[in-house]
């Protein structure tokens, strides 16, 4: 799991152009909306392509990418539960 | 109705300059990014949305950024009366390639609405107002040179048939090699620059 949340973290990073963002800088717990990272809608939308794109998981309903993108273990456990690359 | 340029830009990889008068300098960079990426940093903008944005958008927000500073328009947080008219010949044809590419083929098919929301043109006149508070009218235009002919008549019309105070205007061009931008704020009243189109273009022309 810790390889899987690294990884994340720098994918997170490189898809939404975090300008200045360090992985180490990600709490794991932290929420990504809002407060977090401060990350917006399109934000949203990109991380539901990157779920398919890295890991083929396609997301059936959006609605459950509140839950899923909570925060950066809350995405780790989800991918490692659904993952199909 | 007399109006006037009260202030104008110009921001190439050459060049920041407010008025003639050089605003911060710039060094040659590799990448038309790390060009526009130094300009936001010797402006000493903090707006991480900013890194976000395709290379038209950045390229108007740090020319709107340069125009407005020092200006009763930047902290105003009610202008329904600035309006914005922008143009270039490239669209957003950029954008719109880089978008395409995240939808070549069904194997490769991932759509990136990051890149998706930038394949408009107003798009940046959209992070303009969004910056600045600015609800007021607005036209993002397109034709092959600068046609200042065509900006005139625009900004004269916003200014004789609505509340327009102030008008943001000019080219904010971007392509694959290069970027240039030439804004103006414009308002009624006399100034050095009166704006007519001779004026627009002899500016243009001597940048």
């Amino acid at each position: 799991m810790e390889a899987l949340i690294s990884e994340l973290k720098e994918e997170i990073i490189k898809v939404l152009n975090l300008e200045g963002v360090k992985p180490e800088d990600i709490d794991n717990d932290a929420p990504l909306f809002g407060d977090g990272l401060g990350l917006d809608s399109i934000d949203a939308l990109e991380l539901i392509v990157l779920l398919e794109k890295n890991y083929g998981i396609k997301l059936e309903d959006p609605g459950k990418g509140r839950e899923i993108f909570g925060s950066i273990n809350t995405f780790a456990k989800y991918i490692s539960e659904n993952q199909k690359k | 109705m007399e109006l006037s340029i009260k202030k104008y830009g110009i921001l190439s990889p050459r060049e920041v300059s407010i008025n003639s008068q050089k605003l911060i300098d710039v060094d040659v960079q590799e990448s038309l990014e790390k060009s526009l990426a130094q300009t936001y940093r010797n402006l000493g903008l903090e707006y991480l949305k900013f890194f976000k944005m395709d290379n038209l958008s950045k390229l108007a927000t740090l020319a709107a950024e340069c125009l407005l500073k020092d200006t009763e328009l930047y902290a105003i947080t009610d202008n329904d009366n600035v309006a914005v008219v922008l143009s270039n010949a490239s669209s957003s044809l950029v954008a719109d390639a880089k978008y395409q590419q995240t939808i070549n083929g069904p194997g490769n098919y991932f759509p990136s609405p990051s890149l998706f929301v930038y394949t408009l043109p107003n798009i940046t006149i959209g992070e303009i107002c969004i910056k600045h508070k600015i609800y007021g009218e607005n036209i993002f235009l397109i034709s092959q040179f600068f046609n200042a002919n065509n900006l005139y008549l625009h900004v004269n019309e916003l200014f004789e048939k609505t509340n327009t105070r102030f008008c943001i205007t000019g080219w904010v061009e971007c392509n694959e090699t290069t970027y240039e931008a030439f804004l103006m704020l414009v308002a009624k009243g006399k100034s050095d620059n009166i704006f007519d189109i001779k004026t627009l273009e002899n500016l243009y022309k001597n940048k």
